[in-house]
């Protein structure tokens, strides 16, 4: 079973998207910001694949990829957020993000994102 | 006297009636007098206060008044994250009784797969049995038939045997009495007739023999036909079993009906179990859907709280301006511009929807090109 780490200061986002990747056959594990993922990446098995959003306290997603980065090369990384400003995205993208998705995305088409970034998935 | 008195009536009434109305005119107008008189003591009052300083009131009140419409967008903020969690709850048991079901129902439509796979493999297997059986009594009823027919046969060849038995006795007979007819007239002629007398005894033991042959044939006769009676009789039981193999025909072909009766049962069983798969996929789907359009109130508390972040702006703005008033009211050219605050707005605005809102209130032409919602790197 392939396994997902959410990052998003929402409550709603995480449920919202925990309950879709689940039902799809995915096993989910949660975080409430930056710091909040990598204190967890310590602890948990290494995701398949890390879904942050941007726009969040004490570190925000920009922040978390360059970190992330540092500790896992390969593992797909996709942004999730409502932030629309160019200059974000490209920055996101310098620093290693593997795709980038503007809220909100319906439960089909992100499972079918997944699927392509995600092998075997 | 008459109208003298009314007169004088009408002057006392008229009279009287004019007091009464310079009087209520009076405590109008001490009334309307203390009523202004207040309202100017109010604005002596206020002129007397500094105006940096009814400045500094309305400043006040103006955050009070944000305060309330801050508290009433977290109130909003508060009470739709609460239904998008409550709604997601229910789309989640949603989600489990609709697995649940479909478990059940896989379930006992496999149980009736297996089971109709099993009998429709059954009613072949006994269909191939009859035939094989049908097969073994048509060869059998073939050869009983023969047998019949050749017994049938036997049963006539043996019938035209008995007059000729018949005939040998009566011939028998008839020499036997030759016989006798020779002993005796070689018995009247004497010595003569002796010779003759040992022919007719030699022909009268030949018809003895005859006759007791012809006897002993009718005697074999009768036990063939005896025997073939027995065997015709087993001939026509044959009868029976050809109805039974006509039943056994019948309930063959019964059997095949069924089988395939079964054949098709089995084939509307695993189309049951095809479309119930699909609709447990499209009620996953619906749901993923419906879970995705629930992300709009994230969407909308970033929206709330950047107002909020307004109305902290606003506030400042105010309190800068009482600030600036109060130090220096002779440089209104240090006043802060409300204008600047909001181009810093615009600036700080993460959504493409956010800045267009902004653009179409302020007049200007909103960007309709956005980013690509979606994109791999």
């Amino acid at each position: 079973m392939k396994s997902i780490l959410l990052i998003d200061d929402s409550m709603t986002m995480l449920m919202s998207l925990r309950q879709t990747l689940e039902m799809s056959g995915f096993s989910v594990n949660t975080a409430s910001d930056g710091v909040d993922a990598l204190n967890k990446l310590k602890t948990i098995p290494k995701p398949d694949l890390i879904i942050t959003d941007i726009n969040m306290p004490n570190m925000n997603g920009i922040e978390f990829i360059r970190h992330a980065r540092q500790l896992f090369r390969f593992t797909p990384i996709l942004t999730l957020t409502t932030e629309s400003q160019q200059s974000k995205r490209e920055e996101a993208k310098k620093l290693g993000a593997t795709g980038w998705l503007v809220k909100p995305v319906g439960g089909q088409d992100l499972i079918r994102i997944i699927k392509q970034v995600v092998p075997a998935a | 006297m008459d109208l003298k008195i009314e007169f004088m009536d009408l002057l006392w009434v008229g009279g009287i009636a004019a007091l009464l109305t310079g009087y209520a005119i009076h405590i109008y107008y001490q009334y309307r007098l203390k009523t202004l008189s207040q309202d100017s003591t109010q604005k002596r009052s206020d002129m007397h206060l500094p105006w940096n300083q009814l400045l500094n009131r309305q400043a006040s009140d103006v955050k009070r008044f944000n305060d309330v419409l801050r508290e009433h967008l977290r109130t909003v903020n508060r009470e739709s994250e609460e239904s998008a969690l409550r709604v997601m709850t229910h789309l989640g048991l949603a989600h489990e009784n609709t697995m649940l079901l479909m478990q059940t129902a896989q379930t006992a439509v496999q149980v009736s797969t297996d089971w109709i796979a099993k009998s429709s493999r059954r009613m072949e297997e006994q269909s191939v049995m009859l035939e094989q059986l049908e097969h073994v009594m048509a060869d059998t009823s073939e050869r009983d038939e023969r047998e019949r027919q050749w017994l049938d046969t036997l049963t006539h060849e043996v019938s035209d045997l008995l007059p000729m038995v018949g005939m040998v006795e009566q011939i028998a007979k008839q020499t036997n009495m030759l016989a006798l007819n020779a002993a005796i007239e070689a018995a009247r002629a004497g010595d003569a007739g002796r010779g003759f007398s040992v022919v007719a005894k030699s022909v009268f033991e030949l018809s003895e023999r005859a006759s007791e042959s012809a006897s002993v044939i009718r005697s074999a006769i009768g036990c063939v036909s005896n025997s073939i009676q027995t065997q015709t009789q087993a001939a026509r039981t044959q009868l029976d079993q050809n109805k039974t193999r006509e039943h056994i025909q019948a309930i063959g072909l019964k059997v095949r009906e069924l089988g395939e009766q079964f054949g098709q049962l089995l084939a509307h069983s695993q189309s049951l179990s095809q479309s119930l798969e699909l609709y447990a996929s499209q009620m996953k789907d619906a749901i993923s859907d419906a879970l995705g359009v629930l992300q709009t109130q994230d969407i909308m508390r970033q929206q709330l709280e950047n107002i909020e972040l307004s109305l902290d702006t606003l506030d400042e703005h105010i309190g800068e301006w009482d600030q600036q008033l109060t130090s220096a009211p002779d440089r209104p050219d240090l006043l802060p511009n409300l204008g600047k605050k909001l181009d810093e707005l615009f600036s700080k605005y993460v959504m493409h929807q956010q800045r267009n809102a902004h653009l179409a209130a302020i007049g200007e032409v909103p960007d309709e090109t956005g980013l690509p919602r979606i994109e791999l790197f």
